[in-house]
């Protein structure tokens, strides 16, 4: 080992104790020690940007690779996807004939406040609360601090509040310990929903496909339901 | 997650730190957790991205330091670099557009971002770029504690004893261009 290598060793920790120690009473015996000591310092924020480097590479193979994999799926499932057409395409067409195709039209695309309307979760109380925590009044009800911001929270989630949404999404991203699990998946939930308030579905898009990678959500299905309307109708 | 359990893999060889980056960027919860709280925070699916990335290299930089220790579990841990370097990001987009409607955020504090500041790297990079290719290949393997065996294999060189010479004459050529860079050692001083 060189006295470089000796240097980078004792600084990252990879000499044994007693190497250490040997290196530490070099240090002070050996003048050519000391002054490739002193070169170290002047080359250490080098050798961290070059480690740096190094792991940035790796890094870069780690996504490459994943993306590589996640575009040769879809190819996939394409192909799957267009035999399963052609098969079902015959009783398709004889369906639609008996059924009146003509007469039947698309429904009308809902805009944003309806979505919002149909699958925001109105407050309803309900939920098995946490031991201890900060107590707070709402009204004449003893309610946590936590539930009582959730509360507020939720009237802001009111078309007609301004600016509620956004607003709404602070109360909601500040309450730390929640009454319930329940509520921890409901604050994921209305977070995701309240950017349909200001226009914003390609991020609600973006925050359900995040809520349903988790298989214990307790939104999951509906979640998933309201995904596939939201792209559907994009 | 066992913190200490991957800081010593990570120490253990280049081969267990490179799986343990592909374990923690392909965990789902710990991406979860990320893209939470990025989207709900101005950010776009790509921040998001990014950002899972960025904290899981800033975590393996940390490893290196003889006196890293997480007090905390890993996912706790790398949610709050993530969260700090998110912080950070949204403050240098807001300064550099001040009409976006960003929300204001408080400096973050963490240290684990301030490891090289973008001034000092930008002169590092500057000094860096003067190496010739070879020597900063084998400077990047070298830094990572590759053994010169290995570096010989991963570069084809023909012995462990050339790539010595060869790391030896490139961290030579290094101070000879910093000893030729009279703002990087006045920077130094003042400690960028």
């Amino acid at each position: 080992m060189d006295y470089y290598d000796q240097i980078a060793a004792y600084k990252s920790g990879r000499l044994s104790d007693a190497e250490r120690g040997a290196f530490e009473r070099a240090m002070s015996a050996d003048p050519d020690l000391t002054e490739a000591v002193e070169k170290y310092q002047i080359l250490e924020p080098f050798v961290d940007l070059l480690a740096e480097e190094g792991i940035r590479a790796e890094m870069q193979k780690i996504i490459d690779e994943e993306s590589s994999a996640s575009v040769a799926k879809p190819a996939r499932n394409a192909r799957t996807r267009r035999m399963m057409l052609w098969r079902i395409a015959g009783a398709a067409a004889a369906l639609a004939l008996l059924l009146g195709y003509f007469f039947l039209k698309p429904p009308a695309a809902k805009s944003d406040q309806v979505l919002f309307a149909e699958y925001y979760d109105h407050y309803t109380g309900k939920s098995t609360p946490r031991k201890g925590g900060t107590q707070g009044t709402l009204d004449t009800v003893t309610v946590s601090a936590a539930e009582a911001t959730y509360i507020e929270a939720h009237r802001l989630l009111d078309p007609q509040q301004s600016p509620g949404p956004q607003r709404a999404r602070e109360l909601l991203q500040q309450i730390e310990n929640p009454e319930s699990d329940l509520r921890r998946d409901e604050i994921e939930w209305h977070i995701a929903i309240s950017y349909l308030l200001e226009g914003d579905r390609a991020r609600t898009i973006d925050l359900l496909e995040n809520l349903v990678a988790n298989p214990e959500q307790r939104y999951l299905d509906k979640a998933t339901r309201f995904l596939k309307e939201l792209k559907e109708s994009n | 997650m066992d913190a200490q359990d991957y800081i010593d893999r990570v120490r253990r060889s280049l081969e267990s730190r490179n799986e343990v980056m592909r374990e923690l960027y392909e965990n789902k919860q710990l991406r979860s957790n990320c893209h939470k709280y990025v989207l709900s925070n101005s950010g776009t699916k790509e921040d998001a991205d990014t950002l899972h990335a960025e904290s899981i290299i800033s975590f393996i930089q940390a490893c290196y330091r003889p006196d890293f220790n997480i007090r905390t579990t890993l996912e706790n841990y790398l949610f709050g670099v993530t969260r700090n370097l998110w912080l950070s990001t949204l403050r240098k987009r807001k300064k550099d557009n001040p009409t976006d409607n960003l929300p204001d955020i408080e400096d973050p504090q963490n240290p684990e971002i301030l490891l090289i500041s973008t001034e000092k790297r930008a002169i590092l990079y500057e000094i860096l770029g003067k190496l010739d290719d070879k020597c900063r290949e084998v400077l990047i393997l070298w830094a990572q504690n590759l053994k010169m065996k290995s570096i010989a294999t991963e570069m084809n060189y023909s012995s462990p004893e050339v790539v010595r010479k060869k790391k030896h004459f490139c961290l030579k050529r290094l101070i000879e261009l910093i000893d030729d860079h009279p703002p990087y050692r006045a920077a130094l001083k003042g400690d960028l």
